[in-house]
């Protein structure tokens, strides 16, 4: 049996209709939805892959406030998950990437015997990407970043991925990589579902009627740890275990101007007619 | 290779009713769709009828599907049928009730992709207990009989073999032409039909069809309509929508090239037509043609 | 001291440098002769560089303004392997004996005052396990750097007290808007009832922002590190590595049409024109990084074309130097500037008189693109097809 951790995150909600910003372009966190992050939600569909083809036993777990739940619930949704975990407390507030990864490598120790845990590419907030490899840094895991597809020799314990690395100014590469589990994988935003047959098809649909009974009694799979349920070391989570504070938050600084601007307005024959002939000299020169 | 007893080409309600019926007999079959959703490449007029012939059989809807009468989204009850005969600004109203009802049990008015969205959901429940069910997105593009096994293959998926294959992928069959199981029509066996579906609230088709708790009504157009085509056009009340389209033999319109949605559009403006669906908000505004050897529309 | 000198991990590519190595060091340089002027100390920029075959990097990385450069050289540490690598850097800055070898340290040396890694795949997660290892702080996409004293009273840190901290590294990272920066902190917990040294300081820093300098008269200590690897790590096998083209290379055409939020009062149809534009100029097309986030409801097939990350023009995407760079509903982000200010020539279309992409703008036009566009490429086809 094929034991997964997937690591989501309750995010706000960027889509148009469900976001607010503020004047100033900056978000109206007050205002704006919150729901399953989109790449917690891509690494959920991730883990579904290893439910249809090795029928594993998924688990989803967060570390956030009380209403965190609800990302639970989403990530039950996509990926038919067995159990749902929630770390909550108010020791956990204020973590930065390191006290969360602790919170949440201790999470996952008490899940039992986790080949496999999958975490998201980055949060759409605070964007950092760091919490997933930390977590498997301090579970002892191994690590792979960027995985666009994985396969699991569940025999002989192997886990197999695709790895796209971007850098910049450099080409792209894709790479095939393999290492032992227990293992942590970053799922990349590019990662692509792959089912080949008839009966994975099936069992996907099978599945997921599965998973939409299933959240409508959600709370039953669900249960949430406080710090002493975990037996953290309180000193190594929430903002007592965070190395990094956030001491200031401003607009940034219009840059100076580092070009010469001319305004035209299309609107007059003229301007328009100068500005399309600079394109199209642009366009047919060298 | 992975095995099963039937493969069932097309997710219409054709190939949705075989899904059910197999999975019934404890047979393990699978639906192939090319379409997302399956049965969202289904078009029809439309009115679904169970019928008991005295000397014939046949499944009605309501075997197929045990629970059809109770939960099946249905739009409207049809209690009345009329042929409208036009000519120049005179319209001649033939009531074909009775003939309608004869050998006739119900017949319902059907939006066919709410409607094939529940025969997928009954199908698949049935099916899933046999270990088959619905695949959608994938194309099948070849049929192989070899060392006495018949295998399927898909533009998506590993091949699979089947003990037997029900074409249900519609007039222009690719299976048919595939397997050379049946030849090409001629067009002059085949009807172009173009429908659109245009909204009007309940209480407004109930008046303006003189209509009472959830009855319908048919109304068929020829004569003039037409502009010397052969067919005609017809309006079916649904529960606030009604489906206004046209229905015309293929070589006639080749014989004089004109395209199906100018046919549709002119038959919306005559004024006997026009005055039936006045204020109609259209909400879908393409139409789909398909070609079928139907009498029926 | 306990904590000295500055390390930055060189990035490269079984021997090619990512750009990014170049900009780190340079603001690397540029910080610790700032940092050394203020406090009269004499701490130093330190390159670590893991590979194969990569000796002659360690003179390019002097020359780009390290001091001194501690390589290790192995078959196992060709390719970047986050696992293999975490354990080999961590090892390094902390064996006082190579470091020794490298620059002056103190006699109570423990680790690294500050270190430096690349924001980008490779980077961002080498730093996040190194970080781990060393257990201490980490600001990710960090795009700019000062190193002051500060004064700051903390509920837990400073156990509500004003406590004075030294030689901190103030790390400024944009939110993912753009337009908000958060200014991270890692600061040891004076508070004795939580009481831990977090060192060093770390930052991973975005590409396209710092200057890089290369001044070949720069000399430095070139020491070797040899690495030990764990059996468990071995198990780690590349079994196959290509070059890929980019889905959508963007960096092959001549004029790039970008689009961003602007088009939300109708995505669909504004997306259509902007097609139109980008087909009279033969133009290939990219988008801000918020609409990679896919947040309009729009077709599948307009989605999975247009809102992918392939075609983010920015820091979390592509940097680009097109002859001709046009930015509808773009409001200019700092993430995105970077991204397109080495283009040539930039033409913004924008309804505010002034959004900061104007900044940035040879050509400006206020407008919604609803009005400006239709004119436009029917203006360009006209003068394409001889005026007729």
């Amino acid at each position: 049996m094929i034991n997964i951790a997937v690591m989501v995150k309750l995010e706000p909600d960027l889509s148009e209709g469900n976001v607010s910003y503020n004047a100033d372009g900056t978000l109206n966190r007050s205002q704006t939805k919150s729901i399953l992050g989109a790449h917690s939600a891509v690494a959920t569909k991730a883990a579904f892959y290893s439910k249809v083809l090795y029928d594993a036993n998924i688990k989803i777990c967060t570390m956030g406030p009380p209403i965190a739940d609800i990302a639970l619930r989403q990530a039950m949704e996509i990926c038919d998950a067995d159990e749902l975990h929630l770390y909550s407390d108010r020791a956990f507030a204020g973590a930065d990437t390191l006290a969360t990864a602790e919170a949440v490598k201790i999470g996952i120790e008490r899940m039992g015997p986790i080949d496999l845990v999958i975490s998201g590419h980055r949060a759409v907030d605070g964007e950092t990407g760091q919490t997933g490899p930390q977590a498997a840094w301090k579970l002892g895991f191994n690590f792979l970043g960027n995985v666009i597809r994985y396969s699991i020799d569940v025999k002989n314990k192997i886990l197999h991925a695709t790895r796209l690395i971007e850098i910049q100014g450099l080409y792209n590469i894709l790479e095939e990589i393999e290492c032992p589990l227990p293992a942590l994988i970053a799922i990349d935003p590019s990662y692509k579902e792959h089912y080949t047959t008839v009966s994975q098809r099936l069992k996907y649909v099978r599945l997921q009627r599965n998973a939409t009974k299933k959240i409508e009694n959600y709370k039953q799979h669900l249960k949430v740890w406080t710090a002493k349920d975990l037996n953290v070391e309180m000193k190594n989570v929430g903002l007592p275990g965070s190395p990094t504070i956030v001491y200031k938050v401003e607009k940034v600084p219009r840059a100076k101007a580092s070009r010469h601007t001319k305004v035209i307005d299309v609107s007059k024959d003229n301007e328009l007619n100068d500005l399309s002939k600079k394109l199209v000299e642009m366009l047919n020169s060298k | 290779m992975e095995k099963y007893d039937v493969a069932i080409v097309g997710g219409g309600s054709a190939g949705l009713a075989a899904l059910k019926e197999l999975s019934k007999l404890g047979l393990q079959a699978v639906v192939l769709e090319a379409g997302k959703p399956v049965g969202s490449k289904s078009i029809t007029g439309g009115i679904l009828y169970s019928k008991t012939y005295m000397d014939a059989k046949v499944h009605n809807v309501e075997e197929v599907y045990e629970n059809f009468l109770d939960e099946a989204p249905v739009e409207r009850k049809i209690t009345g049928y009329y042929l409208n005969a036009i000519s120049g600004n005179k319209v001649y109203e033939v009531d074909l009730t009775d003939a309608h009802h004869y050998q006739t049990n119900f017949a319902y008015s059907v939006l066919m992709v709410k409607m094939n969205r529940w025969f997928a959901e009954q199908a698949e429940e049935a099916a899933q207990k046999m270990g088959g069910g619905i695949v959608s997105g994938v194309h099948v593009n070849n049929i192989i009989w070899e060392n006495g096994k018949t295998i399927v293959e898909t533009d998506e998926l590993e091949p699979i073999e089947v003990n037997a294959i029900i074409a249900a992928d519609g007039v222009n069959s690719e299976v048919a032409l595939m397997t050379d199981a049946r030849k090409k029509f001629d067009v002059e066996a085949l009807y172009q039909g173009v429908k659109s579906v245009v909204r009007l609230p309940e209480d407004i088709i109930d008046e303006r069809y003189n209509l009472k708790d959830g009855e319908g009504v048919a109304h068929l157009f020829a004569g003039d309509i037409s502009r010397g085509h052969n067919g005609g056009g017809f309006i079916y009340t649904n529960k606030d929508t009604l489906s206004v389209g046209v229905v015309y033999h293929l070589d006639s319109l080749i014989k004089s090239a004109i395209e199906p949605y100018n046919l549709l559009d002119s038959f919306l403006t005559i004024p006997q037509v026009s005055n039936y669906i006045k204020d109609e908000v259209p909400f879908i505004k393409e139409t789909k043609t398909s070609q079928r050897k139907s009498n029926y529309e | 001291m306990k904590y000295e000198h500055l390390f930055v991990v060189f990035e490269h590519d079984d021997g090619h440098p990512a750009n990014v190595s170049f900009e780190m060091l340079g603001e690397a340089r540029r910080l610790m002769d700032v940092f050394n002027k203020k406090y009269s100390l004499n701490e130093k920029v330190i390159a670590i560089i893991l590979g194969h075959d990569i000796r002659p990097l360690c003179e390019i990385a002097i020359h780009a303004g390290a001091d001194a450069v501690i390589f290790a050289d192995h078959p196992e540490l060709r390719y970047p392997k986050t696992v293999v690598d975490t354990k080999v850097i961590s090892a390094i800055v902390r064996d006082k004996e190579t470091v020794a070898k490298a620059v002056q340290i103190s006699e109570d040396y423990i680790k690294p005052r500050y270190m430096f890694f690349g924001a980008d795949a490779i980077g961002r997660h080498l730093s996040s396990t190194v970080l781990a290892e060393l257990d201490s702080g980490l600001a990710s996409d960090v795009n700019k750097l000062v190193v002051d004293d500060v004064t700051l009273t903390h509920e837990h840190k400073t156990k509500g007290k004003p406590e004075k901290y030294d030689k901190i590294l103030f790390m400024y990272r944009p939110d993912f808007s753009g337009f908000l920066w958060t200014q991270i902190l890692c600061l040891d917990n004076k508070n004795p009832e939580i009481s831990h040294e977090f060192s060093p300081q770390a930052c991973s820093i975005i590409p396209g922002v710092f200057q890089p300098i290369n001044d070949e008269s720069r000399k430095g200590k070139i020491i070797e590190y040899e690495p030990t690897f764990s059996g468990k790590d071995l198990r780690i096998r590349i079994t196959k590595r290509e070059v890929i083209k980019s889905e959508v290379p963007l960096e092959e055409y001549k004029v790039v049409v970008a689009f961003g939020r602007g088009i939300k009062d109708s995505p669909e149809s504004n997306i259509k024109l902007i097609e139109r534009l980008a087909r009279e100029l033969k133009a290939e097309v990219a988008i801000s990084l918020p609409l990679s986030k896919q947040p309009y409801n729009i077709s599948q097939s307009l989605k999975s074309t247009y809102f992918i990350p392939a075609r983010v023009v920015g820091t979390s995407g592509k940097k680009i130097q097109p002859k001709l760079y046009i930015a509808i509903g773009i409001s200019g982000a700092a993430q995105h500037i970077v991204g397109m200010k080495d283009a040539e020539f930039v033409v913004s279309i924008n309804p505010d008189p002034d959004a900061p992409i104007k900044d940035e703008s040879d050509i400006y036009i206020q407008g919604r693109m609803e009005d400006v566009l239709p004119a436009l490429i029917d203006s360009v086809k006209k003068l394409k097809n001889g005026g007729r």
